[in-house]
């Protein structure tokens, strides 16, 4: 089902489906790219999430009337998925020893599964980032196998190690700066996937396809060494799909 | 070059002006001045540019020391601004000498107050904006709040004319006019009636992100699971305990809670000038 509807004066909210998969996410997606001619041209900033997308306006330049009419008499043409840019697959490498896999043991008594198990439906398919929020630089990304879902730590974190990897219910994320959270941390990543001071300073966007590394401790050390000295270019860790 | 000087730093005194927009879908909220109107006010009355830094500060003041003469404007909240000890008058251009101390006193009315200082501002910005990342920590500091020996550089300009307001009407005003949210229709006719009904209350827990109102739960039993959406700035949503929780300007841009209205920009710069105990009401805006 599509709902068009105004959101406050300087917004638009588009809902096209009821619920979380690639499928429905395509859409959103794909409604995104064909909206991007407007972009800096009355449209100022997109929010996609699972099953909706948030259209941000600047009304010196743009109706939000005449853009809801020109959305709505547009679909169902523009969320045809097979217009969808192409996408960017991206590798991500975690470590999941006990000095940071925070939560593992505890979680592999909930799931009955071992930590091994754990690590390797985590690293054994490729995810869908469905949306980045609550954290500039947070990724949603989903959905992790039925045997992985996992609800949210009861009491949360005070403080999320920058860089951890985490579970909660079928989705699986990682935090870009220390923060307090309640995912349950199973890693974490060498790579910063938010550095203010970057040209690019986001790793991710919505759209990506990714999939996670298992390294051990020794490699993860080299990773941040490398990172330190400048050496490590983490636009090598995206494969551009063409 | 004009230097200020923080000597003391206030409850919660930022940098802040039209804010960062383009950045919303990798998580980055807008921020920017949270009273937009009495920001926009403040650089008019000295002749600046639109989108020139201002300091906001919020119900306790900064002392700042000027190390020249230039030229100032104070708009928003009245927290009973002082140069050299002596009261000064809001909302008009006011000149400043070198060696002045501009401090500030008990909140008589409002939240927040902004700071214009004529000239070009010598201030980095992020993604097109001197607003702070506030509630970010960034190799573990965050981007933050002006602390007490920061210094803001100021290439000043001489003003050659201005204006004076009265007063600012938005800082009294207790209805906050709002639009139907995207998830309106999922609440039912009571709990509506009973959102427009009630006198809420702004609880301790409010700041740049969000404001939480206190009040009568409303009636929440038509509602189902909601999946994750878009928020943005003046997005009310209802808590499981059916209370309200506004987004603001530094607000996650992600709610997995239903939203029932959406403030308008200029209610939205009402409630930033609200604070705890404060009470408010919602009224639907003609659209």
């Amino acid at each position: 089902m599509i709902k068009v509807k105004p959101f406050g004066e300087h917004a638009i909210w588009v809902q096209l489906g009821q619920d979380i998969s690639p499928n429905t996410h395509r859409k959103v997606m794909a409604l995104q790219s064909s909206l991007g001619p407007k972009l800096g041209r009355g449209i100022s900033y997109f929010i996609p999430a699972y099953h909706s997308l948030t259209i941000g306006l600047d009304i010196t330049q743009i109706n939000q009337k005449a853009l809801i009419d020109e959305i709505s008499g547009g679909l169902p043409t523009t969320v045809d998925v097979s217009t969808n840019k192409s996408v960017r697959n991206i590798s991500v490498p975690v470590c999941y020893d006990d000095t940071f896999a925070l939560d593992l043991d505890e979680i592999s008594r909930t799931l009955s599964l071992t930590k091994e198990g754990i690590v390797q439906l985590h690293t054994n398919q490729t995810y869908d980032v469905f949306m980045l929020g609550f954290l500039p630089g947070f990724p949603y990304m989903g959905t992790t196998d039925q045997r992985l879902n996992i609800e949210r730590k009861s009491t949360p974190r005070l403080k999320v190690p920058s860089g951890s990897v985490g579970l909660a219910g079928r989705q699986t994320g990682i935090y870009p700066s220390d923060a307090p959270g309640g995912w349950q941390i199973i890693g974490q990543t060498p790579v910063s996937i938010f550095d203010a001071n970057r040209e690019e300073p986001f790793l991710f966007q919505a759209g990506d396809r990714v999939h996670f590394t298992s390294i051990g401790i020794d490699t993860f050390h080299t990773i941040q060494s490398r990172i330190a000295q400048g050496d490590y270019t983490i636009s090598d860790l995206i494969d551009y799909n063409a | 070059m004009l230097k200020l000087t923080i000597l003391k730093a206030g409850l919660q005194t930022t940098l802040q002006d039209l804010g960062r927009s383009g950045y919303q879908d990798k998580g980055v909220p807008s921020s920017g001045a949270l009273d937009q109107l009495s920001y926009q006010l403040s650089n008019t009355l000295v002749n600046n540019e639109l989108g020139t830094p201002v300091i906001e500060i919020t119900l306790m003041g900064p002392q700042i020391e000027f190390s020249e003469n230039c030229t100032i404007a104070i708009t928003g909240a009245n927290l009973s601004p002082c140069i050299n000890g002596q009261s000064i008058s809001m909302n008009r251009a006011i000149i400043i000498r070198s060696g002045d101390l501009l401090s500030f006193g008990r909140p008589i009315s409002g939240a927040r107050s902004y700071i214009a200082v004529a000239g070009d501002w010598d201030i980095p910005r992020w993604l097109g904006s001197s607003s702070p990342l506030l509630y970010t920590s960034h190799n573990g500091r965050t981007m933050g709040m002006l602390q007490k020996g920061d210094q803001i550089q100021i290439s000043t300009k001489p003003l050659k004319a201005s204006i004076e307001l009265a007063s600012e009407d938005h800082i009294a005003v207790k209805e906050l006019e709002v639009m139907f949210g995207p998830d309106f229709d999922s609440f039912s006719p009571e709990a509506i009636a009973e959102f427009f009904a009630q006198d809420y209350v702004v609880s301790q827990d409010c700041n740049r992100m969000g404001y939480r109102l206190h009040g009568r739960a409303i009636d929440k039993t038509r509602l189902k699971q909601m999946i994750s959406s878009g928020v943005v700035p003046g997005t009310v949503q209802i808590a499981n305990d059916g209370l309200p929780i506004v987004i603001m300007r530094d607000g996650q841009t992600i709610g997995g809670y239903p939203r029932i209205a959406n403030l308008t920009e200029y209610a939205i710069n009402v409630l930033a000038q609200k604070k705890p105990g404060d009470g408010i009401r919602f009224v639907l805006s003609y659209q």
